[in-house]
């Protein structure tokens, strides 16, 4: 059934694969790593953290995902033995605790962010990262995403707590999100969330990864249970035009539906508010957020088949886990303009908070009945 | 702090004139019919709307027959885990109804895994058991409705009351039989369907639109009123009021004539019913035929012709489309479970049966009871036909005995027809309830067809913070309307309803089907969901707010009032001058 879908959601084309192997001859340091390696490496999530190494799972899966490179983890902990950010770090640190006020925390990062700043790369690293940079191409716009060791665990989601810089264009301006994502853990809402799990004395460690930036007709992001029923029969997709942002920062109403696990039937569909829409600008050169125009608020952003692919391409990943995921998404043309193919950006494991509500598989009349009547006998006294 | 409406007002071993307790004596299981005591007080008691009139003393064979052997005999086989059934207190002659509690834990678990197990038999093979009782029932009444009773000396019309009176008594067993586990039933599947993502006010949609012997009148009825339309004897219908029409129409010429022919083959299929749910004091249509025909003249009235098949056919029509719908938005093991759960509920349709089984038992099965009375009458120079109505069961025992003589109970007779009218002016003023106010009710059947459900056991809570003019209800039927009101107390004064009134009464049954066809909208003091004025005004495409508590004392006949379904508010918006 999936197959006959007229939505691309397959891998890389023969030409992209071709250039991405160029990089991977150059490559020089083990400081860096095409997201495409990242699959065959042991333990990944320890060097390039969960985000960047569940990535690399689903190109070798076969999935479409943005080119890219990863810097490691210990990349940053090279960074953070230097001398003057060991010191800024036990200065900045000093003093901050679980009970710390809003201002204090707040005065962490732009102290880190300073001597990072600041920070001489190694020169062989910095090459290589010149390098990779080229390798994705002059003049292509970037995600710089921050991959933290540790993030999206079991017991800390750390969901929305480290930086993502889009639309970075030029070496220079890759390197300063590159240090901006490294000095992401010490922003004061990352400090109170590790505040309050009892994480401030441990080291956060950060792996930055550098992806081009997708443009996508129509992005967002899908769940593989129903996050308010916790019903697991159901995939619920959420989508605004353009970049995803809008949808996961929760900038606006997105179009929600739900498809049926099974039989990818279309359960729902409604057509949400669309407020806004962030996409990066060509004439600009930089990722922007305009109002929708009034056509684009009141239709459909995905077609049947589109919402379909994106369906199936969630369960498929929920299966590769082996748990319940949320996939952030985007519908990208391909090169010609023509149909559009379902791109992974992101996969999470689904928090589950409680049990999801069961569906009754039979239909019982008389045990509900004894239910309701015991249910009412010990409240009614 | 519960609320409490205190009892004392009717605390009384007297009622009417002669009564005493222990006067009649029928058997009981769980607790007998009485008249309220102080300790009452404890316990909660509504005024039950479908005697709107008031129980005559025969009536008092229909409380302790029908309402409390019916539905304790039910409880105590079934058995419920929930209570021991009914029982019923007069105040006035008004009845008031009340649950018997069951109150040890451990009965009502051990009741409950026999409930369990009889359950299961009874509803799978519900169509066929219905079948068997219906059969039952229908070859009873055919010896019953057709015994000729003129000129019957008294002993054998004294047999015959028996008789009549032990039928009375079975059918009204059948009806609590079934009526338990068929709402038991239907509420697990509404709460399967909620459970799965179904809009409740849908789930009533998914059971509508099946024929049944209460529509087929009513289908009959629009038939004669086309058929009166088409010989062009309308005239005769305008020009006389409902009581005189019969007599009219005999004497209207061979068009008439003839259109009374078809009414009367009508009478005979159609015309074994009261207006009221087993009400002695109501004559059945076949005796007089006053209230099909003042429909048939309001039928005439609105004017046009009214496509009864396309109504019918709109709400089969509705029905396929919710099913449609809902299934659309299900998962494949939610469509599963609902399929198997709708294919369930459809054979064992309570909002089918429970206007279906009116016709044979809520309407019909005190009919015989009543003709004999009416026989006893006249076989001893009554001056009323419904003079007997006004003796207690063992009063007339000994007087179709030949122990007393009718000459020395007719001037009871007489005062206590003084007493019923007197108590019959004062029903609007009857509190809807006695005793205290609980926060819920078991008995599905109290919540469900008589509305007694949380919300408007809270709303009777704090009913004197009410905002005179505006009344909130549950939300029955959806749409807006806005119309002149017309509060009635009773189905037997139906055809005064002026075709785009608004119908304001206490609740309707069945009997209250007919004039639906004419109203703009229906307010009701009590009921739910599933309460009969909400399931007919959905098919009837009315806008219809249930269980409001005081429509009928705060609203008067020709006030101007909004009636919002989709809210379940309303409104008053002008008072009559009168």
């Amino acid at each position: 059934m999936v197959s006959e879908i007229d939505v691309g959601r397959g891998g890389w084309s023969a030409r992209e694969q071709e250039s991405l192997a160029g990089f991977r001859v150059k490559r020089m340091h083990f400081f860096i790593s095409d997201l495409s390696e990242l699959g065959s490496m042991r333990n990944a999530e320890r060097s390039v953290g969960a985000k960047m190494a569940r990535l690399g799972k689903v190109i070798a899966a076969g999935y479409a995902v943005p080119r890219g490179f990863v810097l490691d983890v210990s990349a940053f902990r090279d960074a953070m033995g230097d001398e003057t950010i060991a010191a800024a770090h036990a200065e900045a640190m000093e003093g901050i605790r679980v009970d710390s006020t809003a201002e204090e925390l707040a005065s962490v990062r732009p102290r880190m962010r300073a001597v990072f700043d600041t920070y001489t790369f190694p020169e062989e690293l910095y090459e290589s990262l010149r390098e990779a940079h080229d390798a994705l191409g002059e003049g292509v716009p970037l995600a710089v995403r921050s991959s933290a060791i540790g993030e999206d665990s079991q017991n800390a989601s750390f969901a929305g707590q480290f930086e993502t810089t889009l639309g970075v264009i030029g070496f220079d301006a890759m390197m300063a999100a590159l240090r901006s994502c490294w000095s992401s853990p010490y922003s004061a809402s990352a400090l109170a969330y590790r505040a309050s799990r009892g994480m401030l004395d441990r080291p956060m460690d950060m792996a930055v990864g550098v992806l081009e930036l997708v443009k996508p007709r129509v992005a967002g992001v899908a769940f593989s249970v129903q996050p308010v029923t916790r019903r697991k029969n159901r995939v619920v997709v959420e989508a605004n035009w353009g970049l995803g942002e809008t949808v996961v920062g929760g900038l606006v109403s997105p179009d929600h539906a739900e498809v049926g696990k099974t039989d990818l039937r279309i359960l729902e569909y409604t057509v949400g508010g669309k407020q806004c829409v962030i996409a990066f600008d060509e004439s600009q050169g930089k990722v922007l957020e305009r109002e929708t125009s009034a056509e684009d608020k009141s239709v459909r952003c995905l077609s049947d088949d589109e919402l379909m692919a994106i369906a199936a391409t969630t369960v498929e990943l929920e299966d590769l886990f082996g748990h319940a995921v949320d996939v952030e998404w985007a519908l990208v043309p391909d090169a010609e303009g023509g149909a559009s193919r379902v791109v992974v950006l992101q996969v999470r494991p689904e928090t589950i908070h409680e049990e999801p509500m069961a569906v009754r598989t039979n239909y019982d009349p008389i045990q509900m009945i004894l239910e309701r009547t015991s249910r009412k006998l010990s409240t009614g006294g | 702090m519960p609320t409490v409406i205190p009892v004392y007002e009717f605390v009384s071993e007297d009622w009417y004139p002669g009564f005493r307790p222990g006067y009649t004596h029928a058997p009981w299981i769980a607790e007998p019919v009485g008249t309220f005591s102080a300790r009452d007080e404890e316990r909660f008691w509504f005024l039950d709307f479908h005697w709107p009139n008031g129980m005559t003393p025969m009536d008092y064979v229909i409380m302790e027959d029908a309402y409390v052997w019916g539905s304790q005999s039910a409880a105590q086989s079934l058995p419920l885990p929930f209570g021991k059934g009914l029982t019923a207190r007069v105040a006035g002659t008004h009845l008031y109804g009340g649950e018997v509690p069951l109150d040890s834990p451990w009965e009502q678990d051990f009741r409950a895994q026999r409930f369990g197990r009889n359950l299961a038999p009874i509803l799978t093979k519900f169509r066929e058991i219905w079948e068997t009782r219906v059969q039952e029932l229908e070859e009873a009444l055919l010896y019953l409705e057709n015994e000729d009773l003129t000129d019957k000396p008294l002993n054998e019309l004294g047999q015959f009351l028996i008789e009549a009176r032990l039928f009375l008594k079975r059918a009204w067993e059948i009806h609590f039989e079934l009526k338990y586990p068929l709402l038991d039933q239907y509420l697990s599947f509404h709460r399967i369907c909620t459970d799965l993502g179904v809009d409740p006010a849908e789930v009533p949609k998914f059971l509508q639109g099946y024929d049944n012997k209460i529509l087929e009148t009513d289908r009959e009825l629009w038939n004669l009123t086309n058929y009166a339309r088409e010989l062009g004897i309308e005239n005769v219908f305008r020009t006389n009021e409902p009581e005189n029409l019969f007599a009219a129409l005999k004497v209207g010429g061979p068009k008439a004539e003839g259109w009374l022919k078809k009414f009367n083959s009508f009478l005979r299929e159609y015309g074994h019913r009261t207006d009221g749910i087993a009400d002695l004091s109501m004559a059945p249509w076949t005796e007089d035929p006053t209230p099909p025909l003042g429909t048939i003249k309001t039928f005439l009235q609105k004017g046009g012709t009214f496509d009864f098949d396309k109504a019918h056919q709109a709400a089969v029509d509705e029905r396929e489309a919710a099913i449609v719908d809902a299934r659309t938005k299900m998962a494949e093991d939610e469509l599963d479970t609902f399929n198997q759960a709708l294919q369930y509920t459809q054979e064992t349709n309570f909002a089918w049966w429970n206007d279906e089984h009116c016709f044979w038992i809520d309407f019909r099965a005190h009919i015989p009871l009543r003709r004999a009375c009416v026989a006893v009458a006249e076989a001893v120079g009554a001056a009323r036909k419904d003079d007997t109505l006004f003796l207690f069961w063992p009063e007339l025992m000994s007087l179709v005995r030949g122990e007393k003589k009718w000459s020395h109970m007719r001037w009871m007779a007489h005062t206590r027809r003084q007493y019923y009218q007197h108590w019959r002016a004062m029903r609007a003023w009857m509190p809807k309830m006695l005793g205290t106010i609980p926060e819920e009710v078991q008995d599905p059947i109290l919540i469900e067809t008589h509305g007694l459900h949380k919300h408007f056991l809270g709303a009777m809570r704090n009913a004197d913070k009410r905002n005179e003019g505006v009344l909130t209800g549950i939300a029955a039927s959806s749409g807006l309307v806005r119309g002149r009101a017309r509060v009635l107390h009773s189905a037997d004064e139906l055809h005064r309803i002026q075709p785009g009134e608004i119908l304001v009464c206490e609740s309707t049954t069945t009997s209250w089907t007919l004039a639906f066809g004419k109203i703009g909208g229906c307010v009701c003091d009590i009921g739910g969901t599933l309460a009969h004025a909400s399931i007919v005004s959905r098919e009837y495409r009315l806008p219809c707010v249930v269980g409001v508590g005081t429509g009928t004392s705060q609203i008067r006949t020709g006030d101007e009032i909004e009636v919002d379904g989709s809210k379940g508010v309303v409104t008053v918006l002008k008072r009559s001058a009168a």
